[in-house]
């Protein structure tokens, strides 16, 4: 009997897809400290990544200087926040920066990672109003 | 006072040292007090902030040793302490080193402890 099937009909084994963990709860990170000058725009990035991966909905609002951190769009050859966002983003995480604090500091949608959304501070609010926890990387 | 059962926990993440920030500092009479309402107290040290994990330096290192000893948990970030570092036999007895450290501080975060402050 001919295979009458489209590509790779019936000869390719899929592999079932893993079920990804819901943990049901959400955290939101605030960070206002822009990448370089602290280890802050790090840690955010990192434990957003981790949380995501641990199965819970992340969100993260760059506030004041943290909008910065979408400003890396190029990889480097060494490690750096900017990569950990475009990561975050590509795993899930809701990434929004505050409109305000970007138009003060020229950035536009074009300069920026996409995937990052210029948003109002009522975007930071409905974060906040679904957040089971928010941690806040300031100071 | 009665301690609140539903906000029975507080967690302090500090990322900084006392002499960068009087935050530090702040942040641990925090956990003094809470612990004092009958809280359960834990503190995570990453980043700069290992270094308020040395025993006897005075300052904050002082005030986050009597806290360990009046009950309240104190885990450092290994990799952060090796990267500065820090010896483990000059830390403050009874801290333990977490290696995974943002899976256990992700779960500190949103399962152990109520409410989280961080400096």
């Amino acid at each position: 009997m001919l295979n009458t099937g489209g590509m790779g009909a019936a000869t390719k084994t899929e592999r079932p897809k893993k079920k990804k963990k819901d943990m049901g709860k959400t955290l939101t990170i605030l960070l206002l400290r822009g990448p370089y000058i602290s280890e802050y725009a790090d840690l955010a990035t990192n434990v957003a990544l981790k949380a995501k991966k641990m199965g819970y909905k992340v969100n993260l609002f760059l506030y004041l200087d943290g909008a910065w951190l979408a400003h890396i769009k190029t990889e480097k050859e060494y490690s750096n926040a900017g990569e950990w966002l475009r990561w975050a983003i590509k795993k899930g995480v809701t990434v929004k920066a505050c409109h305000r604090c970007s138009e003060a500091r020229d950035l536009t949608e074009d300069d920026i990672i996409p995937g990052v959304e210029i948003s109002g501070l009522y975007g930071f609010l409905d974060m906040l109003a679904e957040s089971d926890k928010v941690l806040t990387f300031t100071g | 006072m009665e301690p609140d059962k539903k906000n029975n926990s507080l967690g302090i993440i500090i990322a900084r040292t006392s002499i960068m920030t009087g935050s530090a500092m702040q942040a641990v009479d925090l956990g003094v007090g809470a612990l004092r309402k009958g809280q359960e107290v834990g503190v995570f040290l990453l980043s700069d902030g290992v270094w308020n994990g040395l025993k006897n330096a005075g300052d904050v290192s002082d005030k986050l040793n009597q806290l360990v000893k009046d009950g309240a948990s104190l885990h450092i970030s290994d990799e952060h302490a090796r990267a500065a570092g820090l010896p483990r036999d000059k830390v403050i007895e009874g801290a333990e080193f977490i290696d995974d450290i943002y899976k256990d501080l992700v779960n500190m975060v949103m399962e152990k402890w109520d409410k989280v402050i961080i400096c």
